[in-house]
């Protein structure tokens, strides 16, 4: 990267550096490591960085994207403030929406706020409210949503054409979300080509985060895939894929796990829509990532830019897409929650600063930024002011925005960009040689990997040789902390009354037949794949029926396989 | 005879790992665990029966605790099984003295440590003597 000449001023430099350096703290060591224990030096110099080429780090909106995916950024493309918010009946969703609508929580250029939801804790595993499994949960981390109607409440009189709405934190029932949310818009006349916006539709987070049965490896992939099938030809500004890195950093896994098992699901993915005979070239490009941004500032600003540039090499390298757009990985962070703190929790709006700060910094596209209530409690609405205050103070007062990546050409952050890439290339690697993403998943593997970094970080705090501002050091002894967010227990009981009453005022016998006939295409979707028909059809016109998120769930369950991987 | 303990979440609850570290501790500890993922507060009393074990601690992340604690409580009380009730995760500090108003013994929440779970369980639960013929 560097002349001759200037490698040899540097390394005279770095000789007289070293000779101070001994002289003035004799016998002193220092040995820090980044929180993946990346063991690092304590200052980085132009030979460190002297075998990258020059073209890997290029610039922004060129192959390999390491420095970001469009040649302008933030100057052009605001950041999506993409928050979570939902929780209770649809209806306390869509009011706290309308409140931080208001209050600034903007989405991409000429479009109106984001809409983000993240379902209650029944919703993920795809139960109704009054599922006995459901009882004590409902409403809980999202709203509860099962039916068209509640669909209404979320979205009647908005302009959804014109706004991104994301299903977060859904691993299998993303397709049958999707399945409602194409029944209502079609009773709304909004033409399906038109949405913007993405569901996860990844395999990963049930498993290895929330510890939920989820669809057996094959099936949870063969369903994954016809949803992507779908909107390639139906829905084409829609993303299929919002890979769930977050879930792999909050459950303790390094960057490099966390990078390398998102890219290894969507190479799994990618090779199973081949096998249906679509094109790269069209369904990779509406491909993302949704990672996190915690502890090591520095660490998760090279884990995104390494992103990027795996990203784009292993999709024009390994399935020769020739579409840009298949090669340019758009990421939304949020914000680590895990890395809040349920001492000092006032702590936690500036961790959610850093976080935030190492997003942008990164340059992802959007940023969710999490509350500094996040370990005790919902977001209260003051919490959420402030989470959304905090992405406006740094994009709109700080003037970090104007320049883009400004981290490029750091020796430090290019020599720890190209270490993390290394590591998660080996990684993927890995998982290629064991089989593939399905397998190491299946087997345990995956889980085993990411429980032993958070052994070995949970051990390292609790020892005292990791610092937790709070928890382990500068503890203070605290008055109670009062919530600020309460459940009213009236929810739970409005939720189960109206799906009863939805359920009974339905035709019944429309909904049997709707179920019946998904029956049969789930059956032949999967024994005869991948040849055996097409099963979002069969969702949407079993939701246009009124049939349930539960009820079509329990169909899926059955005949992909539902199961705790260990 | 080693301690018992019974270290269970919700099937659906999302997250386990606080769960599971608690788990592997005691186990390292030198007591004997049994871990599972209940559907419905009733598979909870249900094991702790047919396991005969001292100690219940119950996971709670994503809410549901107040249902689960009034259901598990009920139910012992029903059967007439004794044992040392433990809650840990996301309990709300303004929670606390309802939950032990319920029956709870102890709630562990965020911060708590290993070390501290294992202390309290060792200092409530009196030492066994092995079965006759063990």
């Amino acid at each position: 990267m560097f002349s001759k000449e200037a490698i040899e001023i540097s390394e005279e430099l770095q000789r007289s550096w070293k000779e101070r350096r001994a002289q003035m703290y004799k016998g002193f060591e220092f040995e820090g490591t980044t929180d993946s224990e990346i063991p690092l030096k304590t200052v980085y110099s132009p030979q460190d960085i002297d075998s990258i080429n020059f073209k890997e780090i290029g610039m922004p909106g060129e192959y390999p994207y390491t420095r970001g995916v469009y040649p302008l950024q933030y100057q052009y493309q605001p950041l999506m403030a993409q928050q979570g918010f939902g929780y209770g009946l649809p209806e306390n969703t869509r009011e706290r929406y309308e409140y931080l609508r208001a209050e600034g929580m903007t989405g991409y250029r000429g479009m109106e706020a984001p809409y983000n939801v993240s379902p209650d804790i029944p919703g993920i595993v795809g139960l109704d409210p009054d599922d006995p499994e459901a009882r004590g949960w409902v409403g809980w981390s999202g709203p509860s949503i099962s039916t068209i109607r509640d669909f209404e409440i979320l979205f009647d009189g908005l302009p959804l054409d014109r706004t991104h709405i994301a299903f977060f934190g859904v691993s299998d029932p993303s397709i049958v979300f999707m399945a409602l949310l194409c029944a209502y818009l079609e009773k709304r006349g909004i033409p399906l080509e038109k949405m913007n916006g993405n569901v996860n539709n990844c395999f990963i987070a049930q498993n290895t985060y929330y510890d939920q049965p989820h669809l057996e490896g094959e099936g949870a992939l063969k369903v994954a895939t016809e949803l992507v099938k779908f909107c390639s030809k139906r829905m084409p500004r829609w993303g299929t894929l919002n890979c769930h890195g977050y879930s792999i950093e909050e459950s303790g896994g390094t960057a490099a796990q966390e990078v390398a098992f998102v890219i290894s699901c969507a190479i799994e993915l990618t090779r199973a829509c081949i096998k249906v005979g679509l094109d790269p070239d069209v369904f990779v490009p509406r491909f993302s990532m949704q990672l996190a941004c915690g502890r090591d500032f520095f660490e998760q600003i090279a884990k995104i830019r390494a992103a990027r540039r795996i990203w784009a090499k292993i999709f024009k390298e390994r399935f020769g897409c020739k579409n840009p757009k298949a090669l340019q990985l758009r990421i939304h962070i949020q914000t680590a929650g895990a890395a809040m703190t349920y001492q000092q929790p006032l702590n936690n709006a500036l961790r959610a600063c850093l976080f935030t700060l190492s997003a942008i910094l990164g340059g992802v596209q959007a940023v969710w930024t999490t509350t500094y209530d996040e370990a005790y409690s919902l977001p209260c609405e003051e919490a959420q002011i402030l989470a959304l205050r905090t992405r406006q103070i740094i994009m709109e007062e700080s003037n970090i925005p104007n320049v883009t990546d400004p981290l490029g050409g750091s020796y430090y952050m290019e020599w720890l960009t190209s270490k993390v890439e290394e590591e998660t290339f080996e990684l993927i690697d890995e998982i290629e040689r064991m089989g593939g993403f399905v397998k190491c998943w299946g087997t345990g593997w995956l889980k085993g990997e990411i429980d032993r970094a958070y052994r070995k970080w949970k051990e390292s705090i609790e020892k005292g040789e990791k610092t937790l501002v709070g928890v382990n050091k500068y503890v203070i002894p605290e008055e109670k902390r009062p919530i600020k967010f309460s459940m009213d227990p009236k929810w739970e009981e409005m939720a189960i009354e109206r799906i009863k009453d939805f359920k009974a005022k339905r035709d019944n016998e429309e909904v049997k037949r709707a179920l019946e006939e998904l029956r049969i295409v789930s059956q032949k979707v999967n024994e005869e794949w991948p040849s055996g028909g097409d099963l979002m059809p069969a969702l949407i016109d079993a939701a246009k029926a009124n049939a349930t998120l539960g009820e079509m769930s329990k169909i899926l369950k059955t005949e992909f396989g539902w199961r705790f991987t260990y | 005879m080693p301690i018992k303990c019974l270290i269970t979440k919700s099937q659906i609850d999302a997250h386990d790992k606080g769960a599971r570290f608690i788990a592997t501790a005691l186990k390292e500890a030198g007591m004997e665990v049994v871990y599972t993922r209940f559907a419905t507060p009733d598979e909870i009393v249900e094991t702790a029966l047919q396991e005969d074990v001292d100690v219940i601690g119950i996971s709670l992340l994503c809410g549901g605790y107040t249902y689960t604690i009034s259901r598990v409580m009920e139910l012992l009380k029903e059967k007439k099984m004794d044992a040392l009730l433990m809650v840990g995760g996301q309990i709300p500090d303004d929670e606390g003295e309802r939950i032990l108003e319920m029956g709870i013994d102890r709630i562990f929440s965020q911060g708590a440590t290993a070390a501290e779970v294992i202390d309290y369980i060792t200092s409530k639960v009196p030492k066994k003597e092995p079965a006759p013929g063990a």
